[in-house]
């Protein structure tokens, strides 16, 4: 069985010789648990959530005060992925991975599971969802896999999570789906990967992939822009994104295509206009063509993106598009806005660690954080 | 599926038979990071690019025996035909696990293997070319522009196995079928050039495998690399086993569904189940893993060697692999040959990266 500090180690021994950019910051970070931030005020209250592998191949999703201290966690019968949290805060929802068929709704209040919910026969979960603007709502990313389409999924958050209804997303493969900040808009990353349970996580469409970015309407699903990449670019799996504080949305993929292309992975589209890459290819060499996740921060002037693969995380400033920062952090996955700086991030990795402001918050080397981290 | 507890126990035990819980593992320490320099070089020239070689001799002599057939229609012909379509599959199995740079480009591999075929999308498209008669199908260089299912083995397979398919024996000389078959050789003959001139190229893959550091975008240094291989090996076995295999042996004989592993038409699944098998052990002996781990790559050779010998049984039986999934007897020697191949992976994906210190980072192995 590979354990956690082995996998710490054997990375930490692989980064040896990585040279570094003169963007590329050292992040200069404490190791010693003793050396986490001191009390704050609101501690004891959720600040952050994420789903993680504990010792033992075991799953569940974890939530923290805002100086790192576990509130509660609750089992996840398979790994987890991401988590969208209602307006009021009260709630939250936990989807199971890729393919996976359970979604986990916690009460934050009492600190305790309130159902685990799953969508209909012939549907899967895709990882992502988001709560309409009362919170009575949550929409899910879905699979209708003998159909070969992609769905949001509606459930009512009052009636024990019972489906009301779907919208189509008008592509393959949503993954990440967000409400925008007129309320009105739902931005859908039609990632364009065609899947099926019969071969778990078997692309089965790589040759004729369409990724697209689409926007709908909140009251009625009703299409109203549909935005693909360049054709050059259509092995370009669009699967994460944020909205910036101009409106823009800012994307991260995921490239199919020969690890050896040159390819840009962060984008930004506005509507009514052309997607725009935000840097040239070369600024993405050592990300191994892979976009773990996108946050924006809390003021809306800054995008962070993970690169797991290639152990960094890149921070964009989201008004002129340029590139501010690139850190350098090991196998680091989840991004998000931080609670205490409107300009900053939050950042976990798959050693346990939960950085805030240059700072470690939270280290547990006997779990892995996932792909993605949610803040309050 | 069937239930995941019985295997997993079972598994246990294969390790123990391998002799992995018996010595104790984790009482050996992990290397000092060796040298993968000459692992990789000698995996890339010892059975990557002559894997790919017989396969472009193999479509070549393919595309021979076919012509023969197309100039001169008979039943002999076409069991020659046929009988040669089996050294095509053995040799693109030998290959298939190489999902690297110049076989992703260009959607190469699938342009060679069209698989899983999930509502025989591609098969619909080769049916339609076949009864159109299709003429620009038959130059190559218009064949390759269109769609990747109709140019490669599987849809050649279809040309010799499928419906229709023994009115080659009988047909006018030149008739459109043959002449598809030939032209679909071809295709595949050049998608292999493509992949060895991208391998070779001095600017190509294999430079880039063996020239690694911090100015290489795709590989840091040679322990990327080396995981690349072992990543490729992993995603065989499993796709072997989970997909291949135990998707269509599933639960019992009567909830089998043999066309769901590839290479049914021709009766050719475990033949190919085989080679990929074969394959496994050629590229770990070429690259001398052997002798970096050797009781780690001798207990992958006990796994792969147990399967091997269900393989090779039931091989020997007349049945063919449809009758196989549902007869009882057969069905549980196959599903049994799903546990060392569990093990297999378990030793490739987990205990030799550990063992190499090449493990990945939980979001970096595949965070979706």
């Amino acid at each position: 069985m590979v354990t956690n500090a082995m996998n710490s180690m054997t990375r930490r021994k692989l980064l040896a010789g990585i040279g570094s950019t003169t963007l590329l910051s050292s992040f200069l970070l404490p190791f010693d648990k003793n050396a986490a931030a001191q009390s704050k005020p609101g501690s004891g209250q959720p600040a952050f959530i994420a789903a993680r592998r504990e010792a033992g191949e075991l799953f569940s999703v974890a939530v923290l005060d805002p100086n790192g201290t576990l509130l509660f966690s609750e089992k996840l019968e398979n790994r987890g992925h991401a988590t969208t949290i209602s307006p009021d805060r009260k709630k939250a929802v936990t989807f199971a991975r890729r393919p996976g068929h359970i979604a986990l709704a916690l009460d934050l209040e009492t600190f305790s599971r309130q159902q685990f919910f799953t969508p209909p026969q012939g549907l899967h979960f895709y990882g992502h969802g988001f709560f309409s603007p009362d919170g009575a709502l949550l929409y899910a990313t879905e699979n209708d896999y003998e159909n070969e389409r992609g769905i949001l999924g509606i459930y009512d958050t009052r009636e024990s999570y019972k489906r009301l209804g779907q919208f189509d997303t008008h592509g393959i493969g949503p993954h990440e789906a967000l409400l925008m900040s007129d309320k009105k808009t739902i931005a859908v990353a039609n990632g364009g990967i065609l899947t099926h349970p019969d071969y778990p996580r078997e692309k089965l469409n790589l040759s004729t992939m369409e990724p697209s970015l689409v926007y709908l309407d909140a009251r009625d699903g009703r299409l109203l822009e549909r935005v693909k990449l360049p054709a050059e670019y259509y092995q370009l799996s669009i699967r994460h994104m944020a909205e910036a504080g101009d409106g823009s949305i800012w994307f991260g993929g995921q490239y199919e295509g020969n690890p050896a292309d040159s390819i840009s992975l962060v984008g930004k589209h506005s509507r009514g206009n052309e997607i725009v890459f935000s840097a040239p290819p070369k600024t993405f060499s050592h990300m191994k063509q892979y976009i773990g996740s996108v946050a924006a921060s809390r003021d809306g002037k800054r995008i962070a993106t993970s690169a797991p693969r290639g152990d960094r995380i890149a921070i964009w400033n989201s008004l002129d598009g340029n590139l501010l920062e690139i850190k350098e952090l090991v196998d680091a996955g989840g991004v998000a806005a931080s609670p205490d700086n409107p300009a900053d991030f939050v950042i976990s990795d798959g050693m346990g660690r939960i950085y805030q402001g240059g700072e470690l918050l939270y280290q547990n080397p006997d779990i892995a954080w996932d792909n993605h981290l949610t803040s309050l | 599926m069937p239930s995941l507890a019985p295997r997993l126990r079972l598994l246990a035990v294969s390790l123990f038979l391998a002799g992995i819980f018996q010595n104790g593992l984790s009482a050996q320490e992990p290397l000092p990071q060796p040298d993968f320099a000459p692992v990789v070089k000698q995996m890339v020239e010892h059975s990557v690019l002559p894997g790919y070689q017989k396969l472009i001799t193999a479509a070549m002599t393919q595309g021979r025996v076919l012509e023969t057939l197309c100039q001169a229609p008979g039943p002999e012909q076409l069991q020659q035909t046929r009988d040669e379509f089996r050294n095509l599959v053995i040799a693109w199995s030998a290959v298939e696990m190489y999902r690297l740079g110049p076989a992703i480009s260009d959607n190469r591999q699938e342009r060679l293997f069209f698989w899983p075929d999930r509502r025989s999308r591609g098969l619909k498209q080769v049916e339609e070319l076949i009864s159109q008669q299709d003429p620009t199908a038959l130059a190559v260089e218009d064949l390759r522009k269109k769609s990747v299912p109709t140019q490669g083995i599987l849809a050649l397979e279809y040309v010799l196995f499928g419906r229709g398919s023994e009115n080659l024996a009988t047909a006018s000389a030149d008739n459109f079928r043959c002449r598809y078959g030939v032209s679909i050789t071809q295709a595949i003959t050049r998608t292999a050039d493509e992949i060895v001139a991208e391998w070779k190229n001095p600017d190509g893959f294999a430079n880039l495998l063996y020239n690694t550091g911090p100015e290489n975008p795709t590989y840091r240094n040679d322990a990327e690399a080396m995981q690349d291989f072992l990543r490729v090996i992993s995603e065989n076995l499993q796709s072997s086993r989970d997909m291949k295999l135990a998707n269509a042996l599933r639960e019992n004989p009567a909830a089998s569904k043999a066309k769901l592993a590839p290479f049914w038409r021709s009766n050719l699944t475990l033949v190919a189940l085989q080679a990929d098998l074969t394959s496994i052990r050629q590229l770990v002996e070429a690259g001398g893993l052997t002798k970096l781990a050797p009781r780690l790559t001798s207990s992958l050779d006990f796994e792969i060697d147990q399967a091997s010998q269900v393989f090779v049984e039931q091989l020997k039986k007349p049945q063919s692999w449809s009758a196989l999934t549902k007869d009882p007897a057969s069905h549980k020697r196959l599903s049994y040959s799903l546990i060392p191949l569990a093990g297999a992976q378990n030793i490739v994906a987990d205990l030799l990266p550990e063992y190499l210190g090449l493990s990945l980072g939980f979001n970096s192995l595949d965070g979706d």
